[in-house]
């Protein structure tokens, strides 16, 4: 047997233990920080990877091909799981027939999220298994284990990682082989497991509270729940990235290490904590294990000492231990605070297509424009600040949908994706057109899912495993729903985008305009002829309002790096004077 | 041994400690390494801590650090702030920068430079631990030149 040794991310990691574990399909929708893993599990024989156009859509598939015989799971970012929420809960009722894991990785510290949930309350709202490694080899092996628990129990199991674990690098060994376990088993047709008429339901209902009381038991005899003595009379109940950390800071404590972490191992946890002097919870977040804890009648702190929010760090947990008294004072000292960082604004790619569609409609005053998830987020940043609105996927629709009824001064503009409005955005198109609705949808068609960095979507015209098929083409699918105001533009045609958008704002009732450029990045990198500022420059910096990274400004004039510009050329088009910005001769 | 690189997005940080880290694969030593992504593509703060042969995580708290390399001069203070009282930091100026762009035609060579930099100011790796890592690069002959430029 030969091992491979490699230093992989904790997502390829994922796709590794699901490959062992004999996984043979997976689906889900891109989310940072999960987007890598069906990428990396897409590359291993015999197996189906794909995007589905929402978690709700790639949950399914994955369940679907459970029951169909083949260990399956479906990969998401945290707020993923709100749109899967609803096959979650029925499906610890059904249960599956072949493993089925759902993956989610959350997002402590919000790097690339609207929010900050803990997914590990899914696990107990549904009361299915939930796992969570600590590190990339730990996420191969228990990627593995899942599958297993999942059969033993006849359950989803729930996996989650966060940033910290999907995105760090670590080094692995491992037996690239899959697992000698790969039981051959059929479709299950089983009318009473898997129709959820509420005759069946009841009974499922009560079945998957026998499970949980034997998942209890399992929870105290799972090597993955293990204690680790020190000679220090003090423990740390710890999970994920946060047990990495304490450990780091205080070897020298009892540890207990939670790898399956709902139910909680209480009978093991009391015995491990019988003897000591004090023992506490290290975790990030919420307070999940502190609560089970002292529900079992355990008086174990947790967040009196560390923070509720955010990302944890060894700074943080170090001073979390100081402050339980379990360290004397702290080694370290923040010395630096990142507000006195050189300012480096996020702002839309040199090149971007959605800049032109933001800085038009920055130039309107009366209208509200609801906004969604995805680069064109940044059209809310000044100098922009074209967007009043971003709670989650689709709700730019669907809220300009109601706010048009109410709203009758300010005409409501939504701006929403590709990506995005093939997740969520089709049905409160259907909605508005319904309803009639008197607003302005522009959806900004850049044919990939940016955002995360560059995944196919259903505009983009080939799929995950790069194979072609026609792209669905938006425009004829709203003048299929009966919408009649449709119409398409390219954005680097500054005058014609303008014209139809103002034009549209104007006109009273529902249009949709599909602003059809495609991203500058992905899938294929686009530079043209960059452009340069002549001495007819006046310095009135009405193109630094394009806020655009490659222009600048200094000594009074625009310049434009050329090294960035792409060639759009949009800077030349708001600018004001003829012939102060021109394409760079010679090339 | 704790390294912290501190860049910008699309400067090669990331590249660099993938460097790092394969080389100390290659001698089988046990690296962590973590990034900030997300935002960093849009061309904001990219930081980088790696620990090699220690740890067991891949955190670097302020004042810890043995090395701090800096792909953008604006972020040295920055970067400062990570390394502990006898920790190097290492950076080029930038006339060396538009020496290596002048010589090697990108400014991408100048990463290789760095990496040199880095390698003549510690022990735990040889030159041709990271010669055997760059051979296998794309214009693997002019990263190589430009490593060893950092070097000498």
């Amino acid at each position: 047997m030969k091992l491979t040794k490699r230093i992989i991310s904790g997502n390829e990691a994922i796709a590794i233990g699901a490959y062992k574990g004999n996984a043979t399909f997976a689906s889900g929708y891109p989310g940072t920080p999960s987007s890598e893993i069906l990428d990396f599990f897409k590359e291993f024989d015999g197996v189906v990877a794909q995007w589905a156009s929402n978690e709700k859509a790639g949950f399914e598939a994955a369940l679907g091909a459970s029951l169909a015989g083949a260990r399956s799971f479906a990969t998401m970012k945290h707020v993923g799981l709100n749109v899967a929420a609803d096959p979650l809960m029925t499906s610890a009722y059904t249960g599956i027939n072949a493993g089925f894991v759902v993956v989610c990785a959350d997002d402590p510290g919000m790097h690339s999220s609207q929010n900050e949930q803990d997914n590990r309350y899914y696990a107990r709202f549904a009361k299915i298994p939930l796992i969570e490694p600590s590190d990339s080899f730990e996420a191969i092996g228990f990627m593995q284990y899942a599958f297993i628990v999942s059969e033993q129990f006849d359950l989803p199991v729930l996996f989650r990682s966060t940033t910290r674990i999907s995105h760090s690098l670590g080094v692995v060994q491992y037996d690239p082989r899959t697992l000698d376990n790969k039981k051959e088993l059929k479709l299950d047709k089983n009318f009473q497991k898997y129709v959820m008429i509420p005759g069946n339901a009841i009974r499922r209902h009560k079945e998957l509270l026998e499970k949980f009381e034997n998942l209890k038991q399992f929870s105290n005899e799972t090597p993955i729940n293990k204690i680790e003595n020190g000679s220090l009379n003090v423990g740390i109940i710890a999970n994920g990235i946060s047990y990495a950390y304490a450990k780091e800071i205080l070897p020298d404590a009892h540890f207990f290490k939670v790898g399956f972490s709902y139910p909680m191992p209480i009978e093991k946890i009391k015995e491990f904590a019988k003897n000591l002097d004090k023992v506490i919870v290290v975790e990030e977040l919420e307070p999940f294990m502190e609560e089970e804890l002292k529900i079992a009648g355990l008086n174990i702190e947790g967040k009196k000492y560390f923070p509720q929010d955010g990302e944890f760090s060894l700074d943080i947990v170090e001073d979390g231990l100081c402050r339980a008294g379990f360290i004397k004072e702290k080694k370290s000292t923040v010395v630096f605070e990142s507000v006195e960082l050189p300012k480096r604004p996020p702002a839309l790619c040199p090149g971007c297509p959605h800049r032109p569609v933001f800085d038009i409609l920055h130039s309107h005053k009366n209208i509200f424009i609801t906004g969604d998830i995805g680069c064109y987020t940044l059209g809310s940043l000044p100098p922009l600040s074209a967007m009043h609105t971003t709670v989650c996927m689709g709700a730019s629709l669907s809220m300009g949908v109601g706010s048009s009824k109410i709203e009758k001064n300010e005409k409501i503009v939504s701006v929403i994706g590709d990506s995005t409005f093939f997740h969520t955005g089709i049905q409160p198109l259907i909605d508005a057109y319904v309803n009639k609705a008197n607003m302005t949808i522009i959806i900004l068609d850049n044919r990939i899912t940016a955002m995360t960095g560059g995944q196919p979507d259903p505009s983009s015209g080939f799929n995950l495993n790069s194979k072609p098929f026609e792209p669905v083409n938006i425009a004829k699918f709203a003048k299929a729903i009966g919408i009649e105001r449709v119409f398409e533009v390219d954005q680097y045609d500054y005058e014609a985008t303008k014209e139809i958008i103002d034009r549209e704002i104007e006109t009273e009732g529902l249009s949709v305009i599909i602003a059809l450029r495609p991203c500058v990045l992905m899938p294929k990198k686009i530079k043209d002829t960059p452009l340069v500022v002549t001495d007819k420059c006046i310095g009135c910096k009405r193109c630094l309002r394009i806020a655009c990274p490659s222009i600048d400004f200094k000594n009074n004039v625009a310049i434009i790096d050329e090294t960035t510009c792409t060639g759009c050329e949009v800077c030349q088009k708001v600018c004001p004077v003829e012939g102060a910005i021109v394409v760079k001769e010679g090339k | 041994m704790k390294i912290v690189i501190i860049g910008v997005g699309g400067m090669g940080a990331i590249s660099l400690s993938k460097i790092i880290a394969e080389a100390s694969v290659a001698k089988g030593l046990y690296v962590k390494s973590t990034e900030n992504h997300g935002m960093a593509k849009k061309g904001g703060l990219v930081e980088i801590y790696m620990k090699i042969n220690e740890g067991l995580s891949p955190y670097i708290q302020q004042g810890s650090a043995d090395f701090a390399i800096v792909l953008e001069t604006a972020y040295s203070d920055y970067a400062k702030a990570f390394l502990k009282k006898s920790g190097i930091l290492i950076e080029l100026s930038n006339t060396e920068r538009d020496d290596i762009v002048d010589r090697f035609g990108d400014v991408k060579f100048a990463n290789s430079f760095i990496l040199g930099r880095f390698i003549k100011s510690q022990t735990l790796f040889s030159s041709d631990d990271m010669e055997n890592i760059l051979k296998n690069f794309k214009n693997a002959d002019k990263n190589i030149s430009a490593f060893k430029m950092g070097v000498v």
